[in-house]
This record gives C-alpha cells, sequence and structure tokens, in this order.
C-alpha cells in the first residue's frame, strides 16, 4: 500500500489497528485465543499445499526457508500432531502471509482468521459462522454472506469420468450456464444427477427456495442430508437475527481441502470477499490425524482500505 | 431501486447489445452516435469502454456485469461469473498463414504473432509443439507476411480479411460468442436483480431462436 504523507500512512495504521482490536475482542468474547504462527516454515514442507513457485525463498545455510505462504498449514503444522483426544482449540491468529508476485516482488497480506480444532460437536459449524455474520456485520455497513457445502458437489460429480470431473467444477464455478448445458449433453452420468446439475444454478437463496426447485427430483440420500444440514443451520442464523444469507449449493470452494460447509462474505464497496472459509477435517488427517477443523480467514488490509464504518 | 452498471464494449458488439437490450425494454437512455460514454436510466447505467477493458471494469466492480466476447475471458485469469452466452459477435479463434504452411514444426521452434498469448500457448501445449510468441495489439495478418512470425493466431470472422493479405486459416483453436459476464460481490448484492434481468434476456434470446 502506497501513502502520499506520514501522517496518511499514520491514520491508516491507526484506523487498522483499530480494527484488529474491536476484532479481537470479539474473538476474545467467544473464547478465541491468540497463537502466534512461526515466521518461517521448511520448504519441504509447504511445498505439498501450495504452488512452489509463489513462494518466498531464503537460503540458510543448507536449508531453503519459506516465509510463511499460509497460516492454516501453520498452525496445524503445531497442533494436530500435539492434541489429545477429547481436547479442542478455539485459536485467532493476527499475522502477515508472503508470497511472490508473478511480475516480481513479494505481496504481504495481513491475515485475521480463526481456527476451531478438535471439536467434533454439532453445534461448531453454526456457532462459527454466527461468529463470521457477527463480524461482517459490525465491520460494514451491509453484508451478504453465501453458504454452500463443499460435499454436495462431490457426491453428485461422484461416478464423473476425472476429466469430465475438472471441466465440469471449472464451468459450475463460473456459473457458466450456457457452457455447462452443452458439456452435460455429452458427458454419461446418473441421469437423477444430470437433472440436478442441469439445475444446478437455480439451487440458490433460501433453503425452502431451493427444495422447491428440487421438488419433483430424485435426491439421493447424502445431497439430501446436505440439504436437512444447512437448513438446521439456517434456522440458527435466523434465530440469531441475521438476514443477508444466501444459500448457494454450486458454490466450489477455492481451496481443496474444504470437506463440508464453505462461505464467503461481502462487504458493500468492497468487489470481491472480505471473509472466507469453511470445514477442513481433511487437511488435518496429512498432519497426522484426521481431526474436526473449521475457521475462516479475513484480509485486514482489504477491510481498512475500504473504509468501511466499524458499528459501535 | 437498485441501479444494475452495465460496461458495454464500443463498436459493433456494443451496437449488437443494445439491440438486444432493446427487446427488453432496456438500454432507451443510450446513444450510440454521441460522445458520451455513460447513460443513465431507470433500473440500469451504461458505460462504454474498450473491448478489452470491459473485464477489468468488472473485475474491479466498477462495473456490476459486462459483455465482452469469449475470446478476451480466454485471455483473463477467471475471478468473475459468465452468466449467459449471448450469441452475437460469433468468431473463430484460428490460428493461420500463408497458404499451404504447415503448423507444425517437428524439430523447430513455431514462431507465432497474436493478441491471445494465453490461448495460443495453451493450444500448443497441449499439441506438443514448441513455440515463440509474438504479442502484437492489432493488424496481426501482417506478421507473416513480412517474415516476424511463420502463423498468427487471431479471431476470424468471415475470412475476408485473411485472404486480402493472401492467409488462411490453418486449423480453428475456439468459437467465441459475446458473453455477459458478473462482477462477484454484485452478484450477492443485486442477486435478484440480475437473476431477473439474465431470465428476460434469456426470453429474448429464446424467441430470437424460434
Amino acid at each position: 500500500m502506497k501513502f502520499l504523507t506520514v501522517n496518511e500512512e499514520l491514520q491508516y495504521s491507526k484506523q487498522k489497528y483499530k480494527t484488529m482490536r474491536k476484532m479481537e475482542d470479539i474473538f476474545l468474547d467467544k473464547g478465541y485465543m491468540q497463537i502466534e504462527p512461526t515466521i518461517f516454515e521448511d520448504y519441504d514442507t509447504v511445498k505439498n499445499f501450495a504452488d512452489p513457485d509463489s513462494f518466498v525463498k531464503l537460503i540458510s545455510g543448507n536449508e531453503i526457508k519459506v516465509l510463511r505462504p499460509d497460516i492454516t498449514t501453520n498452525i496445524l503444522r503445531k497442533i494436530i500432531p500435539n492434541i489429545n483426544t477429547g481436547e479442542s482449540f478455539k485459536l485467532f491468529y493476527d499475522a502477515t502471509v508472503f508470497r511472490r508476485k508473478t511480475k516480481g516482488g513479494v505481496r504481504t497480506t495481513r491475515e485475521v482468521g480463526v481456527e476451531w480444532i478438535g471439536d467434533g460437536s454439532n453445534s461448531t459449524d453454526q456457532d462459527t459462522l454466527l461468529l463470521a455474520l457477527t463480524i461482517l456485520d459490525k465491520f460494514s455497513k451491509s453484508y451478504v454472506m453465501e453458504i454452500g457445502n463443499s460435499k454436495f458437489l462431490s457426491y453428485l460429480l461422484k461416478g464423473a469420468e476425472a476429466i469430465d470431473k475438472a471441466l465440469l467444477i471449472e464451468l459450475i464455478k463460473e456459473k457458466n450456464a450456457s457452457e455447462l448445458k452443452k458439456k452435460l449433453a455429452t458427458i454419461t452420468l446418473d441421469q437423477d444427477k444430470l437433472e440436478i446439475l442441469s439445475l444446478i444454478f437455480k439451487l440458490e437463496g433460501s433453503i425452502a427456495e431451493i427444495k422447491k426447485v428440487l421438488s419433483n427430483v430424485n435426491i439421493e440420500d447424502d445431497l439430501s442430508t446436505v440439504l436437512d444440514e444447512l437448513e438446521i443451520l439456517e434456522k440458527a442464523i435466523q434465530s440469531a437475527g441475521y438476514e443477508n444469507v444466501q444459500f448457494d449449493l454450486s458454490m466450489v470452494p477455492d481451496w481443496n481441502y474444504y470437506d463440508g460447509v464453505i462461505f464467503q462474505g461481502y462487504i458493500e464497496g468492497s468487489y470481491k470477499e472480505m471473509l472466507k472459509g469453511g470445514r477442513y477435517d481433511t487437511l488435518t488427517e496429512i498432519f497426522g490425524r484426521r481431526t474436526p477443523a473449521i475457521g475462516f480467514m479475513i484480509d485486514l488490509d482489504h477491510l481498512v482500505g475500504i473504509k468501511s464504518e466499524v458499528k459501535e | 431501486m437498485n441501479t444494475i452498471k452495465i460496461a458495454c464494449a464500443k463498436g459493433r458488439l456494443g451496437e449488437q447489445s443494445i439491440a438486444l437490450f432493446e427487446k427488453i425494454n432496456v438500454g432507451k437512455s443510450v446513444d450510440l452516435k454521441s460522445r458520451k460514454l455513460i447513460f443513465k436510466e431507470e433500473g440500469f447505467e451504461f458505460i462504454f469502454v474498450k473491448p478489452s477493458d470491459v473485464y477489468t471494469y468488472v473485475k474491479s466492480g466498477v462495473a456490476d456485469l459486462g459483455i465482452l466476447g469469449k475470446d478476451v475471458i480466454l485471455e483473463e485469469d477467471g475471478g468473475i461469473y459468465e452468466l449467459l452466452d449471448l450469441g452475437f459477435g460469433r468468431c473463430t479463434l484460428s490460428a493461420c498463414g500463408l497458404k499451404g504452411h504447415t503448423l507444425y514444426k517437428q524439430d523447430g521452434i513455431l514462431k507465432i504473432a497474436t493478441k491471445y498469448p494465453k490461448t495460443t500457448k495453451e493450444f500448443f501445449k497441449a499439441q506438443g509443439q514448441e513455440i515463440e510468441i509474438f504479442k502484437l495489439n492489432g493488424s496481426v495478418e501482417l506478421a507473416p507476411i513480412v517474415g516476424l512470425s511463420d502463423i498468427i493466431v487471431d479471431i476470424v470472422e468471415t475470412g475476408s480479411t485473411l485472404r486480402a493479405n493472401g492467409l488462411e486459416v490453418l486449423e480453428d483453436i475456439k468459437e467465441a460468442t459475446a458473453r455477459l459476464i458478473s462482477n462477484k460481490a454484485s452478484y450477492r448484492f443485486l442477486n435478484k436483480e440480475i437473476k431477473e434481468f439474465v431470465a428476460k434476456l434469456e426470453g429474448a434470446l429464446g424467441e430470437a431462436n424460434d
């Protein structure tokens, strides 16, 4: 970020600090504790989780170190090997991550986020979502949150050829109805699933609206369960008084490890998502043991840059 | 009432876009003959920009929706929703060259001049052909004639420009038509309005095909 005067830069820092302090208060109030991620990672460990070309590498003696590109994996590496059965941690972090820009130079992003690790109870999804909604509501004039579940598309595309699956996911991600229709006509898949796929972009809005669209379609149990779980979530969100939520079963997670509920929050004045998160139990397996894990992350610089009013 | 801001391409694509909008009673404020670039009416705001800039305006959120060719979309790196194929502006991205020129050099590097480096790289990588790209911004047909490149990758409509320069289509790469794209945040905030607009456009397109 560039500033014309020192004063401008200090004003920005002040605003960022105020925002961060208020966010931390909310996290602390909900029982989250701060965790400090390590600054350096070993190249050999991180190279499996992100594109190595995006790493900022340092050579220290005979070792290649990487400036942390991501906080979630950093935290999991510390926690998962050491977590005992029955233990759970509610953690928040406020840290900068480093990525190489394709045209040279380093991009620093200040990430603020939460991770709830180890708690397998039913209420973790809704509690985490409600916390995300609290943040969106407090730090914006108006917001919209989209909620989906990565399992829906996963189950729907089970049985499709790998090449077809990749293209279908890309088209669904772009909400490309025209090209999806053409592609669906060429693939082999269960008839009921093809029908749901042809309606995929209509599976949006409230759960009642989505169920109405599917009322004449045969839905297998796996998909039905996802819908029912989202309905429970919807009720909890409505009870808490939050309205600006749109469910979207065509949501494609932008991270391979999401495995369950996924969500993104947009605030007025922002051209892209401000907050994103989801359940990612699958990722924890890689660190030693499958553990329930859910969290979300906010781009703090982006939030402060929008100069959104903070509600008191 | 919420306003939908639409970025239209100047030129023929813009004219065809407005023609389509008029079928659903939208775009009455637009005067394509004037030098004005912004037009406002109830529920909509239209801005006219260079075709290759429509994507930038939509991605940045300054425009909620945009109309541009699939050929331009292919060169960008996503981050928007592609809501509808509008059908007009049909053309084909093709590899072209002097008559009878070979498209595949077994032991050589094929030199290609193009406005579409990304699409070109992807196509020839899949074919296993090594290439060198010369990015040009216009009059691409000149390149093989003056010896800058072996072939070109460019959009072809009727093929008359190619023929006039002694070139021909060697291989088709991708078909491109005009698409309606949306900013992701706008899609959420103006969800009802955008879905209604798309449904009306689909209706108008459907009638045209009957």
